[in-house]
């Protein structure tokens, strides 16, 4: 949707424009939307040249139609599937993610989510070689990742698979909405944010800033992202309060109910106890099955074994 | 290809002040590329804003992708993790809890009842960051900043001679610079008497630390108490908690600095009217801390216990520890 100027029509010469502009008609779309027989008399045109330049903007604004092989085949030559490591996790949910999606993953604090996005991370970069992005709120845990590297296999070339994770700190929204409008973004076939909610709980319940429209801006770039550049978005969420007395339904995710539409996997992680944690499929819009969940342990080491081993294999780090 | 994209980029997603965007979209200025040409004089006078602001707004949206040149690879982070060494809290079974103490670059949060120790640990860890780094420390300041008034200098006192004591017996170091004059003046005390005090000192912080860059921790203690006593509005105590807590996230990171923050108990019902214990100040702040530890007694009251309930990567787990004089 573009400022109306000469590029758009000969026809359109200054003061045309600036008549239109005096009557609030300032982009292609306010154009396209009025009256030929208005138009027409304000700037002094046939009805016929009206409807050619509204015909030029609609062609220039169309999106191309694909037939459905095509996109088919692109689809097929485009896609990545992201694992997890984990074969329980897996095998739940049929394999992996495919490209193209958005995924959330919410829970109380301490239940693993930042977890299985180092999960994913890690085995995304390693395994599959895919380069990933993690914007993170709080901490980058490159050690950890190295960690679960040397769990998913011991002898494989963890340094360049730990070049291929890029970590960005982000402290707001505008940061988050700067890296997701820069264009190196296409490169990742991998996102992830930890965590979004934490992104909006300083604005939220502020009428000054409109934190709902902020978050239907994200969801839509998301999206976008997910969908244009066939990677896969995962987001990370917290719980806005627990289940309700007694009922055993698993608690609400904290953005609200708009953003409940928005991704297509939801998934809701738990600590069961010291080493358990389990992951349930709340929302998967391309799966018939409710809820499947699974129980399994994220792999972790004993500390002292793993920094001496570190330094013994990577001395020069 | 990729100006096309950043042309069609909307403004709204610019953090400019609401005013001026309705200002803009008026005017008919939704994307970046119908501004990115313009004049700042041309601009202020099609969308009828001041001068200033149309500069501010065109600064804003032809500043090249910077943000992204800022990106670290995991194996960048790591060579600089390595090198960070953590806090160690003078407490082995604590140390080990958290593989070697508590780390740089992280919020930790310690909770516990009342009276269970918390302020001694924060004043240990004061004294710790300034051992020097033949005996393990790493010889920086540390920022108390005190909400409750709490901060007991004879009791630091006890702890700095307890140390320097163990430094020269394990070190055999002379260190006649090291004694408790040096260590008092390393400690730099704040009171924060109401929850604006708090907010403006966690704000200013940057500046400070600007001109004392040797400060490797800073301890608030304790950040729960003026917003369970002052605050009556929960969306404003919300807001406030989470702003203090980004801020300190970000000086964590950027200044590679330790950040403890201590928190007050609050009791949980659940569905069969049992209560227990858990950290106050509510779920969402629960994931702003990296790191979340509980202090509490064990029943027969000879040690406490110290329980890791949250950590990005370590397993969880129960050390227990004892307090001595």
């Amino acid at each position: 949707m573009n400022l109306l100027s000469e590029s758009i029509s000969p026809l359109l010469t200054s003061d045309k424009l600036e008549l239109l502009k005096a009557h609030k008609i300032l982009t292609s779309l306010d154009f396209v939307q009025y009256n030929n027989d208005k138009i027409a008399n304000l700037i002094g045109q046939n009805v016929s040249e009206i409807i050619k330049i509204k015909d030029q903007i609609l062609a220039a604004n169309n999106s191309k139609s694909l037939r459905a092989d095509k996109l088919y085949e692109i689809i097929l030559k485009r896609t990545t599937i992201i694992k997890s490591g984990i074969d329980m996790v897996d095998k739940m949910l049929d394999g992996g993610i495919p490209s193209g999606r958005l995924v959330e993953v919410f829970g109380e604090p301490g239940s693993g989510k930042t977890q299985l996005a180092l999960q994913l991370t890690a085995n995304t970069a390693l395994k599959q070689q895919q380069t990933v992005c993690y914007l993170t709120t709080s901490d980058a845990n490159a050690e950890r990742i190295l960690e679960i590297m040397h769990c998913l296999q011991e002898d494989a070339d963890h340094l360049n698979g730990l070049e291929r994770i890029h970590f960005c700190y982000v402290n707001d929204v505008y940061q988050l909405m700067e890296m997701l409008w820069a264009p190196g973004m296409r490169e990742y076939k991998l996102v992830v944010i930890d965590s979004l909610a934490t992104l909006f709980l300083p604005i939220r319940g502020d009428s000054f800033n409109d934190a709902i429209s902020l978050l239907n801006k994200v969801a839509s770039d998301l999206k976008r992202l997910a969908v244009v550049h066939q990677c896969v978005v995962l987001t990370v969420n917290h719980v806005s309060r627990g289940p309700a007395e007694g009922t055993a339904s698993t608690p609400t995710p904290f953005l609200g109910r708009y953003w409940c539409s928005v991704p297509n996997l939801t998934l809701h992680s738990k600590h069961l106890s010291k080493d358990e944690f389990q992951l349930t499929v709340v929302k998967n819009i391309y799966s018939p099955d409710p809820g499947p969940k699974c129980s399994f342990r994220y792999f972790f080491r004993s500390r002292v074994d793993v920094k001496n081993e570190f330094k013994s294999i990577y001395p020069h780090i | 290809m990729s100006t096309s994209i950043t042309n069609s980029r909307p403004i709204c997603t610019y953090p400019i002040p609401v005013s001026i965007q309705s200002k803009l979209s008026k005017a008919g200025f939704l994307t970046t590329g119908s501004v990115v040409n313009l004049r700042p004089s041309e601009l202020s006078s099609s969308a009828e804003i001041s001068l200033e602001d149309a500069a501010d707004v065109l600064d804003l949206v032809r500043k090249p992708n910077g943000l992204f040149l800022e990106t670290k690879t995991a194996l960048e982070i790591l060579r600089e993790e390595q090198g960070n060494c953590p806090i160690v809290t003078m407490s082995q079974n604590i140390d080990n809890l958290l593989n070697g103490g508590v780390p740089l670059s992280k919020v930790t949060e310690i909770s516990g009842i009342a009276g269970v120790g918390k302020t001694q640990l924060c004043l240990q860890l004061c004294v710790t960051v300034q051992m020097p780094e033949e005996c393990g420390g790493l010889k920086g300041h540390a920022v108390f900043i005190d909400t409750e008034g709490s901060f007991n200098a004879s009791r630091l006192q006890d702890m700095s001679q307890a140390c320097i004591k163990h430094c020269r017996n394990s070190m055999n170091l002379a260190a006649e610079n090291w004694n408790f004059a040096s260590i008092t003046e390393n400690i730099f005390v704040f009171r924060c008497k109401e929850v604006t005090e708090l907010l403006s000192c966690v704000m200013i912080l940057k500046e400070f630390l600007k001109t004392h860059d040797q400060v490797k921790l800073i301890v608030i203690d304790s950040l729960a108490f003026h917003f369970r006593h002052d605050m009556e509005n929960a969306a404003l105590r919300s807001r406030v908690l989470h702003k203090i807590a980004a801020e300190l996230v970000r000086i964590a990171v950027e200044l590679k600095l330790a950040v403890v923050v201590t928190n007050q108990m609050t009791t949980k019902f659940d569905s069969k009217g049992q209560g227990h214990l858990t950290p106050a100040l509510g779920t969402s702040w629960g994931h702003a801390p990296t790191f979340r530890i509980i202090l509490d007694w064990d029943p027969s009251r000879n040690f406490r216990w110290a329980t890791l309930i949250k950590s990005s990567s370590l397993p969880p787990g129960s050390a227990p520890y004892q307090v001595r004089p």
